[in-house]
């Protein structure tokens, strides 16, 4: 049972990690995203270049893989996005976008480095088979450097300035940008750090997922279900239902079957859709 | 029980709260059949508030709106609609990529009744029933003259013409009591002038008429009987001469604003 | 005008774009029908211009995205498939049937749907496609990963639509059915309510349309449509498996009608023409299919936002402008 429950906590962890950029899209531009899974497959695959074939130190090619991925997300608002509602399009259509983009990563994904599962090593040199304990090792330090990143976003948003512009951007444009905020900036900046997120979140899960085109696409999904049932704009909130979901998939793959965790995890999405719209601290949804 | 009976729209001590703020206070007012009523107040009485809540936009913390001896206070919008409260809106909220015809046929919504099977199969009661509202909506649009701008783009109008849009489509509803949710903004004299005679032209059709509306001239004009609240509150109640004497009124004012 | 209705060549003279191209398909249908290839890819064209033209009652008319069109594509076949081969229920009752329980199934996701936000919508219809998808490829009565097999073929009247020339004829007197009921819809009291719900909710309740009542209505025809689709994909091709109901199915769906145009009537068709040639010229990059999808929706977005359709009648207007420009010229000479 122990194990089921830390095991639950890793995973949501990780899910708040990559929730969290939703919930920083949202707030900052009030929008959606819907290549966030594939930002986490982009990341992991970088990080295992780096990593694994270029043989550079871990820190090293984790910053590397957060610059890039960064900059990806930030051109992507910049470019793309902005360009469209700029043509008047509806929110909709940047959704559609968001999946063009999606679709054209993974294919880019497969030309470059292939379509088949590839493995690399865990941060720490334990010596790596998928057996439960090493494992768990691995999952022990995802959740570390999960946590280490929600602190630093944490303070990030709260205690420098540009996170507190960030945070007045969200709440009203027109104000912020008569103090002198440079909202496009915020804007970039927020779609750059969801990237960077999800890139981290791919780097730490890639040891013990493998590292495979479609990697991201349903943990991107689920994280986006944990943003919307921890109150989707809300960062801490993505955090808790991250670590909610982890638990639901847990104890469903424990008490009913492997092979329905998705569709439970899915079918409460859907449920806290229509009966908590707010999420569980009430968020504002905006219409 | 028999006076009731003249009375197309009866609000009886109307509250609503949002959070911690009243923004309508007990207010009460009726409406006789075939009146022209005004609505008005400084900025922040609370008049689209109230307005909202008679046509089912907001749900009232407490009170009642009688509509025709039917109570309709806290019933959808739609629901209030098919009942015959037709409306008109501050900011102007036409179907844009709709034809002018094709706006004031919505508006024919809840007069007609074929449902989606007589629509995929075409019946013949359908097809009747179509001829008849595109008949009735050209005549309406002509006496609203708007008669050679049928086939135009609602978004292609003319600030005027698109009020004068949003009015003939609510009177596709046939309505019998019409809201007119501040008409005149934006106008200038001349569209000022003929929108007071237009206002005129339904009520001559039988049609009772809520009117809120921030223009005194107009509002003074046209008006049978006249509610002024203020924050929320009733302030004034009475015909347009007894309002424009009411020192609470010109008060509420500051004396600048009813100048006649 | 109005006067000539009732005469033929009045109706030709009005109706002159339709005949002429009617005219046009039907050449071409009787071409492709003498090969079995090309009867195939005519096939597909009917079977996913019925799918999407009922997206486009859901997203260009009314208004709500859907991006699991798939799911209701899937029940569709797998309820045919089932029914047909377990049950001995004729196979061209069973597609109904199959298109009913999708519609069924679309109007269970509308009820929420109908009053979600734009972004949770998005969502919900993903999370649909995603849980049918599961559930078809896990459970052992829909034969998992493998799917089913020797699924039983259309028969009418004893006549079996065994290969692929035969099943055009039912496809087609489908197809054309489906888009004189959209045509119908959207020219009657349902459709304008559609396009006022999409165009203005609240002014659309104003007017006594109950905005739930017709999203909800959208979403069953577009899922029944989707589902009729998804039960003839079924028989044609005689074998189904998870696979081909995945989130890029669904991705196709959408990218046909954004390509083809949104809220019109030829669109769908042409979106689904375009595409399947695209696939079916472009059958060696099989691999890069999807990458192909993404950059015909980028294309669509930023530079044909109505589609060819759209682009059809900008051009159009562009060469009536010139040549009246041009006459305006000759007159002041």
């Amino acid at each position: 049972m122990l194990t089921l429950i830390v095991g639950a906590l890793m995973q949501g962890s990780v899910y708040g990690l990559v929730g969290m950029g939703y919930g920083l899209i949202y707030k900052a531009s009030g929008l959606m995203t819907l290549a966030q899974g594939d930002m986490i497959m982009i990341g992991a695959f970088l990080g295992m270049t780096f990593y694994k074939y270029m043989g550079l130190p871990f820190g090293l090619s984790l910053a590397l893989v957060m610059i890039i991925m960064f900059t990806l997300g930030f051109l992507i608002e910049r470019i793309l996005v902005t360009s469209l509602l700029a043509k008047g399009a509806a929110q909709v259509y940047v959704i559609l976008c968001t999946i063009a983009i999606s679709m054209i990563l993974q294919n880019g994904a497969m030309f470059a480095w292939g379509s088949n599962v590839m493995q690399f090593q865990a941060i720490l040199d334990l010596s790596i088979s998928i057996i439960a304990n090493n494992d768990q090792a691995d999952r022990l330090q995802e959740q570390a450097v999960g946590i280490f990143f929600m602190l630093l976003l944490h303070f990030f948003m709260q205690h420098t300035k540009f996170g507190t512009s960030m945070r007045a951007a969200a709440q009203d444009e027109t104000a912020a940008e008569a103090l002198g905020i440079n909202v496009p900036l915020t804007k970039g900046t927020a779609w750059g750090l969801a990237s960077m997120l999800a890139g981290v979140a791919g780097v730490i899960l890639g040891p013990s997922y493998g590292v495979y085109t479609a990697m991201g696409a349903l943990i991107g999904q689920k994280a986006f279900a944990a943003s919307v049932a921890g109150g989707y704009g809300n960062m801490y909130g993505a955090i808790v239902g991250g670590i909610f979901l982890g638990f639901v998939e847990a104890f469903s793959v424990y008490f009913v079957s492997s092979l329905y965790k998705d569709f439970i995890a899915f079918g409460i999405l859907i449920l806290v859709m229509i009966f908590m719209p707010n999420g569980l601290f009430n968020e504002q949804v905006m219409e | 029980m028999s006076e009731k009976k003249d009375i197309m729209l009866e609000v009886q001590d109307l509250t609503i709260r949002f959070g911690g703020l009243v923004a309508v206070n007990s207010v009460n007012f009726q409406i006789p059949k075939g009146a022209i009523f005004g609505l008005i107040g400084p900025n922040g009485a609370g008049k689209p508030t109230l307005f909202n809540m008679v046509g089912g936009v907001y749900k009232p913390t407490s009170g009642k709106v009688i509509f025709d001896g039917e109570e309709i206070q806290g019933r959808p919008a739609y629901w209030v609609a098919a009942r015959g409260i037709a409306r008109t809106y501050q900011n102007i909220n036409l179907f844009k990529s709709m034809t002018v015809l094709e706006n004031v046929m919505v508006g024919c919504h809840s007069r007609t009744s074929s449902g989606l099977a007589a629509s995929i199969f075409r019946t013949g009661k359908q097809r009747k029933e179509e001829m008849a509202v595109r008949e009735k909506c050209r005549e309406i649009l002509e006496f609203m003259d708007l008669g050679d701008k049928v086939d135009y783009r609602a978004s292609n109008l003319s600030y005027g013409e698109q009020r004068r849009l949003e009015i003939s489509r609510a009177l596709a509803a046939d309505p019998k009591l019409l809201l007119l949710d501040e008409p005149a903004a934006g106008m200038n004299g001349a569209e000022k002038e003929e929108l007071q005679q237009t206002v005129r032209k339904i009520a001559d059709r039988g049609i009772t008429v809520l009117l809120v509306e921030h223009d005194m001239k107009l509002v003074m004009n046209v008006t049978h009987q006249i509610c002024v609240i203020s924050f929320g509150k009733r302030i004034g109640y009475g015909t347009p001469d007894e309002i424009q004497k009411d020192p609470v009124v010109v008060e509420a004012y500051l004396g600048g604003g009813l100048d006649v | 005008m109005e006067k000539n209705q009732n005469t033929l060549s009045g109706f030709f003279r009005n109706n002159r774009a339709t005949v002429i191209g009617v005219l046009i398909l039907a050449c071409a249908a009787a071409y492709m029908l003498q090969t079995r290839y090309l009867s195939m890819v005519l096939d597909f064209i009917c079977i996913y211009t019925i799918a999407v033209t009922g997206l486009d009652l859901l997203f260009g008319y009314t208004g709500q995205v859907s991006f699991g069109q798939a799911g209701f594509y899937a029940i569709g076949a797998y309820t045919s498939a089932l029914l047909s081969k377990n049950m001995g229920i004729p196979a061209i009752v069973t597609i109904f049937l199959g298109a009913i329980l999708a519609m069924i199934f679309g109007i269970i996701v509308a009820f929420p749907a109908s009053r979600l936000v734009k972004h949770f919508l998005s969502l919900l219809t993903i999370a649909f496609g995603q849980m049918v998808y599961t559930f078809v490829n896990s459970n052992s009565m829909t034969g998992g990963p493998s799917g089913i097999g020797s699924i039983p073929k259309i028969s009418i009247f004893g006549f079996t639509l065994s290969g692929y020339q035969r099943y055009f004829w039912l496809v087609l007197v489908l197809v054309i059915a489906t888009i004189i009921m959209k045509n119908n819809i959207i020219n009657s009291r349902i459709g304008r309510a559609f396009i006022a719900v999409r165009e203005n909710p609240a002014a659309a309740a104003g007017m006594g349309i109950n905005v739930a009542k017709y999203k909800i209505m959208a979403f069953a025809i577009s899922a029944f449509l989707a589902g009729l689709a998804g039960a003839l994909y079924t028989h044609l091709v005689g074998f189904i498996s998870p696979d081909t109901f995945t989130k890029d199915q669904s991705n196709m769906f959408m990218t046909m009608l954004l390509f083809g145009g949104i809220a019109t009537i030829v669109g769908p068709m042409i979106g689904a023409t375009a595409i399947l040639a695209m696939q079916e010229l472009l059958q060696q990059f099989a691999a890069y299919q999807t990458l192909i999808y993404a950059v015909l929706i980028l294309i669509v977005l930023f530079l044909l936002p109505n589609g060819t359709v759209g682009l059809y009648t900008n051009v159009r207007a562009a060469i009536a402008k010139r040549f009246r420009k041009a006459r305006e010229g000759d007159e002041h000479v």
